[in-house]
């Protein structure tokens, strides 16, 4: 007897195998189309960094601290400002926690991906502007239950 | 001539073009199907409606590749195996009926015509894995063989109940007598084994030993490159065609269906049902070893298949009396 109990035990979960697999057809897929489709962050995400050009004094605090070395302080007339090169940069976010003046702030900026690797050098005038506001329908959300859906992008 | 119908059958529809066209979007489906399943988007970009040339734009990418046939392979049999299937699926499309005189070969042993046209295949199989001269290859192509002696008979005897029902072997008159019923229904058995052994002659996951992409690397089809490799997968794509069509002829009522809509439809829409079930087979469930199919194709589906032929006796004579 016992062998057709586990034929059977197997014949049910074959089926909910196979249920399952028919109420995926149905589902909404979790796969985004980056760049077309972006992930909604939160604030707080440690992005790339937005420099504020008129608080920093140039002090280098944050290239003494980065743990990778990736900031280069450079001159810029009579001032010097920090200049970061995103191929090393671990996003820690240290040099933003250490900046005495505040000049430093996270972004929600994660896309900064780049052809060339030159091109992946920030001067200190790139790192100033804000980033981009994306366009509000591209903003989805992915959980693990319902799927990718679109949310409303949040203020930063 | 040019314009005779049954010329026409035989060029257009059900003919050869048709299988060309629906083979090709067949591919689309199973990738399309088998992301869903796995809640992944699929092909998509090959055209605005969800990429359903892309299975066109790999055939373009395949016909320029370099056509290399093996140094040591038998080039003839290398290239006629692949080849000869494709015409092999081609014939079996030609014995399904899809509409009312809509059949381009209506032989009076339709159902035992198809099948005994498919059993050759595992034999080009072989053919195409022997003649490749390498490892892989030949594992695939013998274990086409083992697979072969696992599903074959119980296939023949799932099929005997419809003959029983229907008293006849002509594929239109099987689609006549289920006017009355369809005969999934007395035949719920002999219809779950046809679907579990079709699938194995089909060798499709979970039973596709001869290809298990994992373990021997495509088997038999690992030498063949570009064009060659496309004659190697559309067999099996004209194959689900052709027995998802047969499927539905013989138990899901084939073209029969409320008329206010076209019997082509009606048939064309159940056999993508029968598809897509087929499909969702492959996205489900883990490949099965080849000791395990064979035990179950001698030991379970065997008894199975005569239990059904039993009930099938009853149903259609009545309990003996002593
Ligand atoms: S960003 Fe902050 S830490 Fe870095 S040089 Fe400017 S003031 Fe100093
Ligand atoms: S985030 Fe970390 S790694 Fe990147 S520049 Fe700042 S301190 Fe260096």
């Amino acid at each position: 007897m016992a062998p057709v109990i586990g034929k059977a035990k197997a014949a049910v979960d074959i089926s909910i195998a196979y249920l399952t697999g028919i109420r995926h057809l149905f589902h909404r897929p979790y796969t985004l189309r980056f760049p077309q489709q972006r992930y909604a962050v939160e604030k707080g995400y440690r992005g790339r960094h937005l420099l504020h050009l008129d608080r920093c004094t140039g002090c280098g605090i944050c290239a003494w601290i980065c743990p990778e070395k990736c900031i280069t302080i450079v001159p810029r007339g009579q001032r010097w400002y920090p200049q970061y090169f995103y191929g090393r940069c671990c996003f820690c976010h240290f040099c933003t926690d250490y900046c005495p003046e505040f000049a430093l702030e996270e972004t929600v900026e994660y896309d900064i991906a780049e052809y060339t690797r030159d091109r992946l050098v920030w001067s200190p005038e790139r790192l100033s502007k804000p980033p981009v506001k994306k366009d509000d329908k591209y903003v989805f959300s992915v959980d693990t239950i319902g799927g990718a859906s679109q949310v409303p992008q949040k203020e930063e | 001539m040019i314009t005779s119908p049954l010329f026409l059958q035989i060029v257009l529809f059900p003919g050869l073009t048709s299988i060309a066209i629906i083979g090709a979007l067949l591919g689309w489906l199973e990738r399309k199907v088998t992301a869903r399943v796995q809640l992944r988007i699929g092909p998509l970009y090959a055209s605005p409606a969800g990429g359903i040339l892309q299975m066109f734009a790999d055939l373009i990418k395949l016909a320029f590749k370099e056509l290399i046939v093996p140094e040591n392979s038998d080039a003839f049999f290398f290239i006629m195996a692949p080849t000869t299937g494709l015409v092999l699926g081609a014939a079996l499309v030609g014995l399904i009926p899809f509409a009312p005189g809509l059949q381009i070969a209506n032989i009076e042993v339709g159902l035992p015509a198809f099948l005994a046209i498919i059993t050759l295949s595992p034999t080009l199989i072989l053919l195409a894995g022997w003649s490749a001269n390498s490892k892989f290859p030949f594992i695939g192509g013998l274990r086409a063989l083992f697979q072969q002696t696992a599903y074959e008979i119980p296939l023949w005897l799932s099929a005997l109940g419809v003959i029983m029902m229907a008293g006849t072997m002509n594929l239109a008159q099987i689609v006549a007598a289920q006017s009355t019923g369809w005969f999934i229904i007395p035949q719920a058995l002999g219809a779950l084994i046809f679907l579990v052994t079709s699938v194995a002659e089909m060798e499709r996951l979970p039973f596709d030993l001869p290809e298990a992409e994992s373990e021997i690397m495509m088997g038999w089809q690992a030498e063949y490159p570009g064009v060659l490799f496309l004659a190697a997968q559309g067999p099996g794509f004209v194959k689900l065609y052709a027995f998802s069509a047969l499927f539905t002829t013989i138990f899901l009522g084939g073209f029969l269906g409320p008329s206010f809509l076209p019997p082509l439809f009606w048939m064309l829409s159940k056999t993508l049902i029968v598809i897509v079930l087929i499909m969702l087979l492959r996205s489900t469930f883990p490949r099965v070893r080849l000791d395990q199919l064979l035990r179950a194709g001698w030991t379970t589906l065997l008894t199975l298949a005569i239990i059904n032929i039993g009930i099938t006796y009853i149903l259609v004579v009545g309990l003996p009396t002593l």
